[in-house]
């Protein structure tokens, strides 16, 4: 597709969408990851200290 | 200051022998160089000053764990901390004795092992030179890492690889320098001379970015 | 931890992570959809772009390798930034900041290494050459994954945040200075030939496509980083949460 060059000219775009795509998924599912552990140390009853304040102090 | 200087020295000499530690991994690192590239005496005088300085650069790095650690345990560095001499100072009279213990007798045995790789005798002159010039930056950045993995319980290798790439310049311009003194159209002093301002330049930064961090990692 | 501290303490977690959160959670969707416009705009100019007489299509290559290291140094220096913020304000963000910051900028620089040696190959003949340029990354590559390394390896975190930060600003006291002894070393073993290949002057139809592309790995590089920053606070609150839990247990 693109001349005597494609396989080098493919790969970096792969590589790039690969690396980017990867960074993405990651960061999303570390996103993922942190909510259900809040949602499960609420579930226990746990608050923070500063959730615990706004309540308290309203 | 003085007091604390002698202290530092008689530490480093008696803890299990450090300084014997690096010469000793320094001879290993030098013996084993011939047997990577072949015992071809022209190519072993060609490579020879960059062997000797890679070899006292990763020397120099196995040391530096010890800078901070031993004070840690033993509750001195809480009272360094409290002491009256301002904390860059202290850390700049330990790396100073750091390296009078450990990285002075890497540069004493630098001429035996330039004899192992076949160097000329201005050769090992300019290495040793360089060598002096130049081993003094790898304590004073190499402080900043020990400061910062103070805490850690084997923090050696991470100080390696924090330390390895801000080196590089000290690298460039010992070898540089040393390979001016032999080789005919390259220059000696320019590098010789950039070499000591970098050891200067982090004579200056390593001591207070060190006390900060421990200063810091205190409270 | 006496009484004052320990409520300061908790009024910063309140007013800024929380805020930020406030901020962040709204803005990342629309950034996102942003992005991927950008992106794929950016992507139709390029292959739309002409060939270049010298390069031939490996031109093509160049518009996703130089934003990558461009955005490499800029990541290094808002880490920097955030170092200062860490040290000097005390800035429970700043510290957030630069850790989300790490990964990205190792991933772009990786990025910046990998596709530039693709176009080395077909250019210059080789994968690799000690090129200053070249050489310059690679090392900021590996200070990238040293503070990576060292964020793993400190437990607590006020500590970490320090140690972490103290190391960034060494760190960028000093690459002015290995970038200047790359040079020095290049110029005195460089066989030439290479350099002056790098780079002609470029034609207005392959700068803006190079433009346009710059711009969205800017707009993904900063949708990321707030994302990293999210989810950095998050995992903060999971540690405070635990930690509180922990406390509990031992009263009860």
């Amino acid at each position: 597709m693109f001349g005597q060059y494609s396989a080098f000219i493919i790969p970096s775009y792969l590589v790039s969408a690969a690396v980017i795509a990867g960074l993405v998924i990651w960061t999303l599912l570390d996103h993922r990851a942190r909510l259900r552990e809040i949602r499960e140390l609420e579930q226990r009853g746990i608050r923070r200290r500063a959730a615990a304040r706004e309540k308290t102090d309203v | 200051m003085r007091a604390l200087f002698v202290r530092e020295l008689r530490l480093a000499s008696r803890v299990g022998g450090g300084a014997l530690t690096g010469l000793l991994f320094y001879l290993a690192v030098v013996t084993v160089i011939p047997f990577g590239v072949g015992p071809d005496l022209k190519l072993l005088a060609r490579i020879g000053p960059a062997v000797l300085w890679i070899g006292a650069l990763l020397a120099g790095l196995l040391g530096l764990e010890r800078l901070f650690q031993q004070d840690r345990e033993d509750g001195s560095l809480a009272l360094l901390l409290t002491g009256h001499h301002p904390l860059a100072l202290v850390v700049m009279v330990k790396c100073l004795a750091h390296w009078v213990a450990t990285g002075l007798p890497l540069i004493v045995a630098a001429p035996v092992f330039g004899l192992f790789m076949n160097m000329s005798a201005e050769g090992i002159g300019a290495v040793v030179l360089t060598l002096l010039a130049g081993t003094p930056a790898i304590t004073f950045i190499g402080a900043v890492g020990a400061a910062v993995t103070v805490t850690l319980a084997r923090g050696g290798l991470l100080i390696a690889i924090l330390i390895l790439p801000l080196i590089i310049p000290v690298l460039i311009f010992g070898v540089t320098a040393a390979y001016g003194a032999v080789e005919d159209p390259a220059p000696f002093l320019p590098p010789f001379l950039i070499l000591c301002a970098i050891t200067l330049f982090f004579a200056a930064l390593g001591p207070l970015a060190a006390a900060f961090a421990i200063g810091q990692s205190a409270e | 931890m006496n009484d004052l501290t320990a409520k300061r303490a908790s009024l910063w977690d309140l007013a800024n992570p929380t805020r930020f959160l406030a901020i962040a959670n709204p803005v990342i969707p629309w950034l996102a959809a942003i992005t991927i416009v950008a992106l794929l705009v950016a992507l139709w100019m390029c292959f739309s772009a002409p060939e270049d007489y010298q390069q031939g299509a490996t031109v093509l290559i160049m518009f996703i390798h130089v934003p990558a290291a461009w955005l490499a140094m800029m990541c290094y220096s808002i880490m920097s930034a955030s170092a200062l913020g860490t040290l000097v304000w005390r800035h429970p963000l700043a510290d957030v900041s630069l850790r989300a910051a790490a990964p990205i900028g190792a991933a772009f620089t990786f990025l910046a290494l990998v596709t530039g040696s693709l176009w080395g190959k077909p250019m210059w003949g080789t994968w690799w050459v000690w090129d200053a340029r070249l050489t310059s990354v690679l090392v900021l590559f590996i200070i990238y994954m040293g503070l990576i390394a060292l964020s793993k390896a400190i437990e607590e975190p006020a500590i970490a945040a320090r140690s972490l930060a103290i190391v960034t600003l060494v760190g960028f006291v000093n690459i002015p200075i290995i970038k200047f002894s790359v040079d020095w070393w290049n110029t005195l073993h460089q066989p030439a030939s290479v350099s002056r290949l790098g780079r002609p002057a470029m034609d207005t139809a392959f700068l803006y496509p190079l433009l346009m592309m710059a711009l969205a790995y800017t707009l993904l590089f900063v949708t990321l980083h707030l994302m990293n920053m999210r989810n950095e606070i998050l995992r903060r609150r999971v540690r405070s949460m635990r930690m509180m839990a922990a406390r509990e247990n031992e009263a009860a």
